[in-house]
């Protein structure tokens, strides 16, 4: 059986499976009492999130650092208390019922793991400036929300199943897997946009904080970033199964053209390194 | 964040709204080892083939983790539609924690299994808890090179072993009831221990202290240590369970493992574990789960099911024979399971007291810490304190 038709038998299998499960009531249920939960949530958080910003709010001036983490703190966890709390009503309102709740334990779990990234969150906006958390919280944290969210998902409905592991297609006659096509996309993208992300944060702390010099540690930093980048790139390659022989016949013939080519920047980059030290 | 999520959760209800067009859907998963699954999924192609509106999913877990993801799944609402290969006290077990539906009502045929087998699924209130699939039981192997003919009794045992023939026998209460039995006692009275059981014991454990002098006695409760000797070649005879022939036939070849009935058969009754189908109680899928059961235990696939595997009997009633020339190991497993012992729900506890009880003092009984007598007596009254004190 080849990869292509590999994938597409697994696919019908999960697509029946998805449909045999959203055909059962308990199921229905469920989604039901989570959708009714998620609604209210927002709904809930919003007015409690105006209220707080209307008596608490600290504003950009002078306010202290505990009057900042407790603005952050309630502002960022309001959404994610008001679902647990009313989950956990939901749940026992189905249990009284004689429902199964299974699928809510799943909710409220993905619901802790969001109140755990909150809390770093709004710590992060307390200290740090609220623009550039902003930022990254549409390039990183979203996303790699998304994608721990998807994963539990993934794992609560097809339990233990080898869907990551089937192979999509072949590669230099390395078979290449979801997950490996996966880690190859998303998870290098993470990691790229992570490694930036607590650069950046670093960078804050010690310049703001430790009184450390910006261009030395903007310098040390960018270069711990090449090599966390490097490494990233070499984890991926060996995950997807590439011959590393392949890999140093290119680069090897890559190098002395590449050398040629940028040899004044690698030079300049040199110099710039040793003037660090 | 909250959006998206409310959005998913809203996607899912609305295709809860659109059922499958294309029939109904049927997620079986299964328990049997990587080597005898195609075995099983293959019947279940062929089930798919004569009901095409049915649309099968198959998959295969371990049995070690088997029973725990599904109580998960089934937890949730998830998991498979049917689950097969469970034995029938964990079947039970299901069924007691609401996540195994009672088959009682589902149109399945009945009438096709041995009133005993029927006893291992029946449930408190009269609920049918599974639907019986296959058994396995005790029986003898033989390595066929290092012995010409296998015992026929008791004595012709110990004559072997006495001759210096390696006989490897378990010492435990389960793996080791056929020894009780084969002695002419019982320990059942019913569900509760019988007034025999003192004396059956404690001729069983004579038997075997005896036996433990004679210069090819192997005695160990340890029943993985005696599968290993025997696939090694190191014990010739060996009372073991009947699932154990699948890994001795990849270990020894066909031709270097044998089976016959257990010594003293048929007096001789080793217990006989009933491998169950079950349904997830979350699952609406009635009818097409009764649809499978009744073809998965109809004559014809009951036949290519004890064929194809190792060292499991059919448990449909008009499967009585198969030819012995043909298929002479299933056909000893099969004689040996219409004489084994079933044990009913209502026996389950009392087994489980007789096995926490008894194992530790057969070994005290062979160490010759306690005498037979003594050690009969400790277990009845370790047994019978356990039962007055169980609720």
């Amino acid at each position: 059986m080849t990869a292509e038709s590999n994938i597409l038998v697994l696919w019908q299998e999960v697509w029946t499976e998805l449909l045999v499960y959203l055909g059962r009531p308990s199921v229905q249920a469920q989604l039901l009492v989570a959708l009714v939960v998620l609604s209210v949530t927002i709904g809930a958080s919003r007015r409690l999130q105006a209220w707080w910003q209307h008596v608490a709010d600290p504003g950009e001036g002078q306010a202290t650092l505990k009057r900042r983490l407790l603005y952050q703190v309630v502002h960022h966890m309001t959404p994610g208390i008001v679902a647990l709390i009313l989950l956990q009503m939901g749940k026992t309102v189905l249990v009284l019922w004689g429902t199964r709740g299974g699928l809510l334990d799943a909710l409220l779990r993905i619901v802790v793991l969001y109140l755990m990234l909150k809390i770093l969150l709004a710590v992060a906006f307390a200290l740090g400036d609220g623009d550039g958390m902003r930022r990254y919280q549409g390039t990183l944290i979203i996303p790699l929300f998304t994608v721990v969210l998807g994963g539990q998902l993934l794992d609560v409905f097809f339990h233990n199943r080898q869907l990551w592991a089937t192979p999509i297609f072949v590669m230099f006659d390395s078979p290449i897997t979801l997950s490996g096509l996966f880690l190859v996309t998303v998870g290098f993208y993470l990691w790229v946009v992570g490694i930036h992300a607590v650069g950046q944060g670093i960078h804050y702390m010690a310049t703001r904080y430790a009184g450390a010099d910006v261009g030395t540690t903007q310098a040390m930093l960018t270069l711990l970033r090449y090599l966390l980048i490097i490494v990233g790139l070499g984890y991926v390659l060996f995950r997807l199964n590439f011959d590393t022989t392949t890999i140093a016949a290119i680069s090897g013939g890559l190098s002395v053209g590449v050398g040629f080519a940028l040899s004044t920047i690698l030079s300049n980059f040199a110099s710039g390194v040793l003037l660090l030290f | 964040m909250w959006t998206s999520l409310v959005g998913l959760v809203a996607l899912g209800l609305a295709a809860c709204a659109f059922p499958p067009t294309t029939g109904q859907g049927l997620i079986v998963w299964h328990t049997w080892s990587e080597a005898e699954a195609p075995v099983i999924e293959q019947v279940l192609v062929d089930f798919q083939r004569l009901h095409p509106e049915v649309r099968v999913s198959v998959e295969r877990k371990p049995y070690t983790t088997a029973l725990d993801e599904f109580a998960a799944a089934s937890h949730a609402g998830l998991g498979p539609d049917v689950l097969i290969g469970v034995e029938s006290v964990y079947a039970h077990l299901l069924n007691e924690n609401g996540l195994a539906t009672n088959l009682r009502a589902v149109a399945i045929d009945w009438t096709r299994f041995d009133a005993n087998t029927l006893l291992s699924v029946e449930g408190q209130s009269r609920t049918r808890v599974g639907a019986p699939l296959n058994a396995y039981v005790g029986i003898l192997f033989y390595n066929p090179t290092l012995i010409d003919a296998p015992p026929k009794t008791l004595a012709d045992l110990m004559a072997m072993s006495q001759q210096g023939v390696k006989v490897g026998i378990p010492t435990t209460f389960f793996a080791g009831y056929w020894g009780i039995t084969g002695l002419g006692g019982t320990v059942f009275d019913g569900d509760a221990l019988g007034p025999d059981a003192e004396a059956s014991l404690a001729t069983w454990l004579t038997w075997l202290v005896t036996f433990q002098q004679t210069p090819g006695a192997v005695l160990s409760p340890d029943m993985r240590a005696l599968v290993d000797g025997f696939a090694r070649g190191d014990i010739a005879l060996l009372a073991a369970n009947s699932l154990e022939l699948a890994s001795l036939k990849e270990r020894m070849g066909s031709d270097g493992v044998a089976v016959a009935p257990i010594p003293g058969f048929p007096q001789a009754r080793p217990f006989s574990n009933v491998e169950v189908m079950v349904m997830n109680s979350a699952s609406v899928q009635h009818e097409a789960v009764a649809l499978l059961i009744n073809f998965m235990t109809n004559e014809t696939q009951q036949r290519k099911l004890a064929r194809s595997t190792s060292g499991r009997a059919p448990v449909n009633r008009k499967v009585g024979r198969l030819n012995e020339t043909l298929y002479p190991h299933v056909s000893v497993i099969l004689k040996q399971n219409r004489a084994a012992v079933v044990p009913t729900t209502g026996q389950d506890r009392l087994i489980n007291h007789l096995i926490v009880a008894a194992d530790p003092v057969y070994q005290q009984v062979l160490e010759g810490v306690l005498s037979p007598e003594d050690g009969a007596r400790e277990i009845v009254a370790l047994v019978s304190k356990e039962e007055r004190e169980t609720p």
